[in-house]
């Protein structure tokens, strides 16, 4: 109360925008009537298009926005056929000539009725074409839409050496053939729903209905429709929704840009998400294993596939401990370095301005400067970002005595490991930094001490009542073979992994309980 | 989509619980050789398991699963006074393993650091640790045993050149008051059968052999680790404070010059997690005396007196060795007998209020 009369004696607030009018108000049978009201509705935008015709006698009109709709197909599909099929329907009332027109006319495969402003804009937004008439108290919409959107292409964040090159595209039809075309089973579902106030977004939740436990999809479902927005632009806004619990440092759920991953995560009883705009789909529960593997594992030999699994988590470790451990080695624990080690840094260390811990921070802040300035400019000036900043300020800090060559080196290995496991970048930077921090304060207690923070914290993550740690922690023998080790494709073919059954929890249960139920006993 | 904690993990978390007894207390009576430490613990164990297992007969025969769910049968007040009682017993432990803990860090790695720091941080690490439940510590005690098997393997193969079988002695007549005693120490500081009363109600049903492996695996694993200890480190076992901490310390390997490290790292995880689950168990005794209380709130609560409970102990010797005094003696044992056999037979035979 005292800071709107504030605000308003200041003179600085704007006034605030009107709100939603009544879209719920269902159309007239005047057409004039209705297509003012539209008008009003939509603020009197610009890229409303309205084209009033007659077809027999009939004023009807067509509406559609600017940009959305395919014209050609519009017009070879309307001209024609609608004068005709409106003149078929001779003896019909006005207010028939709807259901008539829809009954009649092939213009499209989508042809839908609405009665209200409310669906009536949804459509058109959605790239539909309106067909109003005048008399009639409701409207057809056909699906002819034809805007442009980026074409299908190679995923930019999931790159791979062998296996499919195609990664999602921004919209969602696009996208959910794209899965429909590599599982060609009628137990692939795919349901649609709407969320966001104003943005009306279509998302589409995704599971085999033989692989999927009914209780997550039921909870996914459950979670999704009590998500509120008011605009959802991309599908990492449903994430948090979708996960449960406090507080964490790492999330159950994951994303992916490909569809051959999303339809190898739905055989494994996951659900998958995906979001009109958004190229990335959310897959739900994702395991803490699962940020070690990646679709060349399935391509390559066994052997192979376990030495990188086995790379990926010692980049996880270097990445999350290595400076915290170098600082705290250094500054509290001397006696566990090698005698020669000890002496160079020693001697490299010797001349520095900064303490060691300080040094580190220094060394971490610089590279995450260089790194989001390279990130967000245009490529050929983020390149020349980088190479300014790794060898002109690199060079000068060492030769300023303002950084030590071990920690130049250290914070490379660091970086370069962080980007094995760039799933994990987001926690694994900050638990960079604070590992320093605990390191060069506490030493290795330090270290020790956050390591079984973040070992809780990861611990407690359950996702949709799968623990994030499992099948290491619950441990379950029968999905071990695909996690640090990567079993051939015929161990991996004969018992088709179920991430329900690494739960341990009702969910496991109720997995068992389904698959009696349809007489599959094979799992 | 209630959550239990597996067999498996369970045992694991009782197993790091009872690690860190070993890691503390054996074998530096310097009256008492390794081959009586062996004897002791194996007896200890042993009975250890034949109290776990009665205890877990006249549970069920109350009809009952855990020892909450058997104190609840009564009215609030007596409800609230066992509880009470059982979180005392659990607040002296989790003191006792942070005082331990920070002892051995003053003395053998941070010479001349406050204890007080060291124990406050330990204690609010582990609040954390009993925040994010006793699920997900049973998951993460999984690990920690196993660094801790894998760490003992290598300390036997990196101590094969400086052990001396003849260290090893067959425990005399004379010994066994010795054995008599340390069985007796170790049989009375088993709070970790209270522990698996505490948390039974939790525990997905298993087959009992389950148990019984990981107890035949614990008591193996610890005759094991004291006959490493004294047929490497032999006489001046006896002198050193913490003579498993010296025989990681003196292992010689080809690639890890100095085990000690490791030692240390799994010693703090043990600590951690024994101070941590403590700590659950205490804010679940907080939780149904006040049952209005959130989990955030009470496990804030509990971190916090423990913290401050232990930086007051650590900050002088004698508090510190009162505290001890009281822990070593059987008086807790005694103490929790009295309540669970009370409890038993006050409302063994009554139905669920």
């Amino acid at each position: 109360m005292l800071f709107s009369k504030w605000e308003e004696n200041s003179g600085r607030s704007y006034a605030i925008p009107r709100p939603d009018p009544g879209l719920d108000e269902a159309l007239t049978a005047d057409l004039s009537q209705s297509l003012e009201k539209l008008r009003g509705f939509c603020g009197g935008t610009a890229d409303l298009q309205i084209n009033r015709i007659t077809a027999s006698e009939v004023p009807m009109a067509f509406v559609m926005f600017e940009g959305l709709v395919n014209y050609q197909t519009l017009l070879l599909g309307a001209a024609g056929p609608l004068e005709s099929a409106v003149a078929a329907a001779v003896g019909c009332s006005r207010e028939k000539l709807p259901a008539v027109i829809e009954r009649e006319l092939f213009l499209s495969g989508d042809k839908k009725r609405f009665s209200t402003y409310r669906e009536l804009i949804g459509f058109i937004a959605s790239g539909f074409a309106a067909l109003l008439i005048d008399g009639a108290a409701e409207g057809i919409a056909f699906g002819v839409q034809g805007f442009s959107f980026r074409s299908v292409g190679e995923p930019s964040s999931e790159t791979n050496l062998r296996g499919s090159r195609e990664g999602f595209a921004e919209p969602i039809r696009i996208n959910m053939s794209m899965v429909r075309r590599r599982m060609k089973t009628p137990s692939l579902c795919m349901k649609l729903l709407k969320l966001g106030e104003k943005s009306n977004t279509d998302v589409c939740i995704l599971y085999r209905s033989d692989r999927a436990a009914p209780a997550m999809v039921q909870e996914v479902e459950r979670r999704l429709s009590e998500a509120v927005f008011d605009s959802l632009l991309d599908s990492g806004y449903l994430r948090p929704f979708l996960e449960s619990g406090p507080f964490s440092l790492f999330s159950g759920t994951n994303v992916t840009e490909r569809p051959d991953t999303l339809c190898a995560k739905l055989s494994e009883g996951r659900i998958g998400i995906l979001v009109d705009g958004s190229p990335f789909a959310v897959v739900a529960p994702t395991l803490f294993a699962e940020h070690f593997q990646s679709a060349d594992d399935y391509s390559e030999r066994p052997y192979y596939a376990v030495l990188m699994r086995l790379i990926k988590y010692l980049a996880f470790f270097l990445t999350m401990l290595l400076p915290g451990c170098y600082v705290a080695a250094v500054e509290y624990h001397p006696e566990l370095l090698p005698a020669e080690l000890l002496f160079r840094v020693a001697e490299a260390e010797s001349g520095m301005a900064f303490p060691l811990m300080a040094e580190a921070l220094f060394v971490h802040f610089l590279y995450e400067l260089m790194r989001e300035a390279g990130l967000r400019l245009p490529r050929p000036v983020g390149h020349a970002v980088s190479i300014i900043g790794a060898l002109v300020i690199g060079d000068a800090a060492v030769t300023a005595g303002l950084v030590s060559t071990p920690m130049v080196m250290v914070v490379a290995l660091t970086t370069i490991s962080s980007f094995v496991v760039p799933s994990l970048y987001e926690p694994l930077t900050l638990l960079r930094l604070v590992f320093i921090l605990l390191g060069g304060t506490l030493g290795l207690y330090g270290v020790v001490l956050g390591l079984c923070f973040v070992g809780a914290n990861l611990c407690s993550v359950t996702v949709l009542g799968v623990p994030a740690t499992s099948p290491e922690m619950p441990f379950s023998g029968y999905a071990m073979r695909d996690t640090l080790l990567r079993m051939s494709w015929k161990w991996l073919g004969r018992r088709q992994f179920l991430v329900s059954r690494t739960a341990g929890t009702g969910q496991n249960d109720a997995a068992a309980q389904d698959r009696q139920r349809e007489g599959d006993t094979r799992l | 989509m209630k959550n239990h904690i597996g067999a498996l993990p369970a045992a694991a978390l009782l197993f790091c619980c009872r690690i860190f007894y070993l890691l503390t207390y054996s074998p530096a009576d310097s009256q008492s050789g390794g081959a009586v430490s062996m004897l002791a613990f194996l007896l200890a164990g042993t009975v250890s398991i034949g109290l776990c297992a009665l205890g877990w007969g006249l549970l069920r025969r109350c009809g009952v699963n855990s020892l909450p769910e058997l104190f609840q049968r009564g009215n609030r007040l007596t409800a609230a006074v066992f509880e009470g009682i059982t979180a005392a017993v659990l607040f002296g432990a989790a003191l006792s393993t942070v005082m331990n803990a920070a002892g051995f860090l003053t003395a053998a790695v941070y010479p001349g650091a406050g204890a007080q720091v060291i124990a406050a941080a330990i204690v609010l690490t582990a609040a954390y640790g009993a925040y994010s439940g006793a699920e997900a510590l049973s998951r993460l005690a999984l690990p920690v045993a196993l660094v801790f098997l894998a760490g003992l393997l290598l300390a036997g193969w990196g101590v094969l050149d400086l052990a001396e079988a003849a260290y090893f002695s067959v425990p005399e007549q004379a010994e066994l008051p010795a054995v008599g005693r340390l069985f007796w120490q170790a049989l009375v500081h088993n709070t970790e059968v209270l522990l698996f009363f505490l948390l039974s109600g939790k525990i997905r049903s298993a087959r009992p052999s389950i148990y019984a492996r990981g107890a035949a695996a614990a008591m193996l694993f610890y005759q094991l680790t004291i006959f490493l200890v004294t047929v490497t480190l032999g006489p001046f076992a006896y002198v050193r404070s913490y003579p498993i901490y010296s025989m990681l310390a003196a292992a010689r390997l080809s690639v890890l010059d100095r085990l000690d490290a490791v030692g240390l790292v799994v010693w703090l995880m043990v600590t951690f997690l024994r101070c941590a689950v403590y700590l659950y168990a205490i804010t679940g005794c907080l939780r149904r005396i006040c049952p209005k209380a959130g989990r955030g709130r009470s496990v804030c609560l509990v971190g916090l007196v423990a913290a401050v409970g232990a930086w007051y102990l650590c900050g002088s010797l004698d508090r510190g060795l009162a505290l001890w005094e009281l822990w070593s003696g059987a008086a807790p044992f005694w103490l929790m007998a009295g309540t669970v056999l009370t409890a038993a037979l006050l409302y063994g035979r009554r139905k669920p209020v």
